[in-house]
């Protein structure tokens, strides 16, 4: 069967495990990926039509790791129909010849300097803790191919460091650049508009979570950050530009990118919220700036939740102070 | 005043993006050099107690994102800082050309009670390359004297040069500053300058 393979000792995307994950857990993943098996057994034709509601519910549920490519496609692909008919239509465009000159011939692409320089220097500042990222290692190079292409067809954002990071937990996912790219440019123009540009309407993002901090709801959060003297900026702005890559680990990163894709950006600070909850008392144990960022820097010290419990977790927050936005 | 409180120093590292900011950091708090570090996005710090003339005090050092574009979420960063620390990359020209930039952007966005005054250091980095040195000694310098002299130190992150000389002149320079924020603040007190009726209205609309 399709199982979630991995690298000998090595976690799903291939990074070192930062943690056990339970027995219970892993025969949850396990009995997902049946019901998946026999209720989709051909998800690769599914059309975005089937997004009914137990499609939706399938993947609040937890996607298996070999159909997220797939998934994740038909979430972005929704998502942006649904966002075009709001607002000016977002060019999701094909690269897959640009990506194809690009390996060719890196000159073909018309990127200025400065943006050539800034991929070029952090293309290994990237995972280098991770196999995949040396330098001449095939999903590193194709690292370089998709920010430079992206840059190319979007001069006006460029390239915006996190982009990197976005990327490259794409490609250890899809393991294709044309489907990397697609779904980086629906991140970056569709759910996360103006984030990455000089706009850095994070900013606004960070406000809400401030303003939720700000409900009694969260007086417990709130006050074991005062009580350390830690401002939400400090965390969150990382947090939100790289949709938690690097805080949490890869098994809950992928189940809350797996959200991310249906449900858009209130995701992110729905979860903002539900791990500031879920750690509170860690956070409360030492009422020390260091203490509490090191916590909030490393999500991964915690328990690991099924993505069931994990997904509930998220929509159990931000009710009435996170906004719909689409 | 009997007792002395616990001094905590603020220090920001400005700099364009591959300068080595996370590099100086690390070797300062950990020495150590790795390359291996991330690049950095929004803001990062890290502390470390340190004894400066007799006295511990605990710096807490803010490594800030490089690319331009992040500049706006300075404010909250900047807040409160008690020394900037400006790095180029003496390899690189437009790193040191940007430095100008740097420091006003800080003054507007930190904007400090004295700006003339503001404690500011400067550290040319990577001198291990010295083959492709485009910033000369002299030329740095001089622009830190035109700068109301500020001190500037040629340092490797990798190779440790000046590291530790160069923090303890930010680690005074900022306690100096902070003891002058406390002057003003005690004088405050004193005259009780803010002791005005609060004024606040029921029913604001807020
Ligand atoms: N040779 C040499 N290389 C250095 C030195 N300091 C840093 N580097 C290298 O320069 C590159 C950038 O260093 P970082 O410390 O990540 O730069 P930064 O200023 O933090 O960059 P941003 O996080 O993008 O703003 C890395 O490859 C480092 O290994 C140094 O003193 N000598
Ligand atoms: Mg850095």
């Amino acid at each position: 069967m399709c199982a979630d393979t991995s690298p000998a000792g090595k976690d799903v995307l291939g990074f070192e495990p930062s943690r056990h994950i339970s027995g219970d857990v892993i025969a949850n993943l396990a009995r997902r990926r049946m019901r998946w098996h026999r209720k989709y057994p051909r998800i690769e034709d599914a059309q975005h039509k089937s997004f009914t509601r137990p499609f939706k519910r399938f993947i609040s549920k937890g996607v298996p790791h070999h159909l997220r490519p797939n998934v994740w496609r038909l979430s972005a692909s929704r998502f942006a129909q649904k966002y075009n008919r709001k607002h000016e239509d977002v060019p999701i465009l094909n690269g897959s010849a640009l990506l194809q000159q690009a390996r060719s011939n890196p000159h073909a692409l018309t990127i200025d300097e400065d943006t050539l320089m800034q991929i070029k220097m952090d293309m290994p500042r990237t995972f280098p803790e991770h196999a995949e990222f040396k330098e001449g290692a095939h999903i590193y190079e194709e690292l370089g191919h998709v920010l430079r292409v992206f840059a190319h067809l979007h001069p006006h954002i460029g390239y915006c460091q996190a982009m990197n990071f976005l990327a490259g937990v794409l490609l250890l996912t899809t393991r294709d650049a044309e489907a990397t790219l697609s779904l980086l440019q629906c991140i970056v123009l569709v759910y996360m508009p103006d984030r990455y540009t000089s706009e850095m309407k994070v900013q606004d993002d960070v406000k809400i979570l401030q303003r939720a901090l700000n409900t009694p709801r969260y007086a417990h959060v709130r006050s074991a950050l005062e009580d350390a003297g830690v401002d939400v900026t400090f965390f969150a702005v990382k947090w939100l530009l790289m949709l938690f890559v690097d805080a949490l680990p890869s098994d809950q990163l992928l189940v809350l990118w797996d959200l991310f894709f249906l449900w858009g950006r209130r995701v992110l600070l729905q979860a903002a919220l539900f791990l500031l909850h879920e750690h509170v008392e860690d956070l409360r144990a030492r009422p020390d700036v260091n203490h509490v960022m090191d916590v909030l820097k490393d999500l991964g010290r915690t328990r690991a939740l099924t993505p069931q419990a994990f997904a509930h977790g998220i929509t159990q927050h931000g009710g009435g102070v996170v906004p719909k936005l689409v | 005043m009997a007792t002395r409180k616990k001094v905590l120093l603020k220090v920001i590292i400005l700099g364009d993006s591959g300068v080595g900011k996370t590099s100086l950091m690390n070797q300062y708090v950990n020495r150590k050099f790795s390359n291996q570090y991330k690049a950095t996005i929004g803001a990062d710090f890290l502390t470390k107690e340190v004894t400066v003339d007799d006295r511990l005090v605990t710096m807490q050092i803010w490594d800030t994102a490089g690319q331009e574009r992040f500049q706006s979420l300075g404010v909250a960063f900047y807040r409160g800082a008690d020394c900037c620390v400006l790095v180029f990359d003496v390899t690189v020209p437009r790193s040191f050309e940007s430095l100008e930039a740097w420091r006003d952007e800080f003054l507007i966005q930190a904007s400090p009670r004295d700006p003339e005054h503001f404690p500011f250091v400067v550290l040319g980095n990577k001198v291990d390359l010295k083959d492709n040195r485009a910033i000369t000694e002299n030329r740095a310098k001089s622009w830190c004297d035109e700068k109301g002299n500020i001190p500037y130190f040629e340092t490797s992150a990798k190779e440790a040069t000046k590291v530790e000389t160069a923090f303890l002149t930010i680690a005074r320079a900022a306690l100096q500053q902070e003891k002058d924020e406390d002057i003003y603040h005690d004088f405050k007190d004193a005259v009780n300058l803010d002791d005005v009726p609060d004024k606040k209205q029921d029913g604001c609309g807020c």
